[in-house]
């Protein structure tokens, strides 16, 4: 089953709550986008990606009432895979992984100019180094670098995925690129860049 | 092969799993708005029962003393802390409340404990009034022992019922 493009995400929810089979077009419209989510994330191992999106479709459909239809419902369900990812990381008590592919890290140049160091560091090691030391810092620094430079969400949504402030979310950028910058710097020092 | 959407709701069915229903989301949030609620009213009463206890104490009073160093001791002799330990304890109630509601997230701490206070200032300063904040305090002072240590643990005069 495909999701129909001319029903809104709210006329989805309401088949959804009405036969759990059309649930099946919000999975099909929202799997690829999760998907890439969590795996920026740091979760690279496809079983453990699956087991996240599954738990968190699930989670989904069981409080599907409890969907505000004033946000949209993207945000909503990057919300609660946003949360199973973390909840993973915690009990695997494991740093995320590294992501390796050439979009990445294309799209990981986005936060190398935001922490203005090109001049400083060779371009090129910079976009291998990035996405390496985007594994090391902070959890909460680390979710909102991912989705403001890798998903290209705005403030307003990145606040309503994470649950905080939006004053928050500007503080956390601010922070997480500092943060950053410096395991960035402190890498290219011991590697004797 | 299956799909991954045909995979969930294959997994669904196999849990039973099924949406709860959307009065257990309605009384989950009226719960956290009641705790709110119910702890803005609380941190009124305290505040009430807390300027009661200093007004009544001096604590004006001792503003106009010649003597700094016997100002600051009796005013700071004078004030409640046992109602502005209450009164901070239910803000940090009202402030987990108000934050576990629908959009609560989206108010910065400052500004939901601000709220709090102020209106728990807001609504004591109706009930004092009313001398709503004179009865609970006779009411605890004449029902209970432990309240009279403590409101009197800072203090060495005064009988704390009005009567000089």
């Amino acid at each position: 089953m495909s999701a129909s493009p001319l029903k809104t995400d709210q006329e989805l929810v309401r088949n959804a709550l009405a036969d759990r089979h059309a649930f099946a077009a919000l999975v099909t419209k929202y799997e690829a986008p999760l998907r890439r989510y969590v795996k920026r994330l740091g979760i690279n191992s496809a079983e453990d990606a699956d087991d996240v999106l599954q738990e968190a479709f699930i989670k989904a459909y069981v409080n599907l009432n409890d969907y505000d239809p004033s946000l949209p419902f993207g945000a909503w369900m990057y919300r609660i895979t946003h949360n199973e990812s973390i909840s993973l990381f915690r009990k695997q008590r494991v740093r995320p992984h590294t992501v390796e592919t050439e979009e990445e890290l294309v799209i990981f140049e986005n936060i190398a100019d935001a922490t203005d160091i090109h001049a400083e560091i060779d371009k090129k090691l910079l976009k291998v180094a990035v996405h390496k030391a985007l594994a090391g810092i902070g959890e909460q620094y680390r979710s909102v670098l991912v989705l403001r430079f890798l998903e290209e969400k705005s403030y307003d949504e990145i606040a309503d995925i994470l649950q905080i402030p939006s004053g928050t979310v500007a503080t956390y950028i601010s922070r997480g690129k500092r943060e950053l910058k410096d395991s960035l710097l402190k890498e290219f020092i011991s590697t004797d860049v | 092969m299956e799909n991954f959407s045909e995979h969930i709701v294959k997994e669904i069915a196999e849990r039973g799993a099924t949406p709860k229903p959307r009065w257990h989301f309605l009384l989950k949030r009226s719960v956290f708005w009641t705790l709110a609620g119910l702890a803005i009213v609380t941190g009124g009463i305290a505040v009430s029962v807390a300027w009661y206890v200093f007004s009544d104490n001096d604590g004006l009073r001792t503003l106009g003393q010649p003597a700094l160093q016997d100002t600051l001791r009796d005013f700071a002799q004078s004030i409640p802390y046992i109602w502005l330990f209450v009164l901070g304890l239910f803000t940090a109630s009202a402030y987990l409340g108000f934050r576990r509601t629908r959009k609560g997230y989206r108010y910065a701490t400052v500004v939901v404990v601000g709220a709090a206070i102020i209106l728990s200032l807001v609504f004591g300063l109706i009930l004092d009034r009313l001398d709503f904040g004179q009865t609970v305090h006779k009411y605890l002072l004449s029902n209970t022992t432990v309240y009279d240590k403590l409101i009197h643990s800072s203090e060495d005069e005064g009988d704390y019922e009005g009567n000089y």
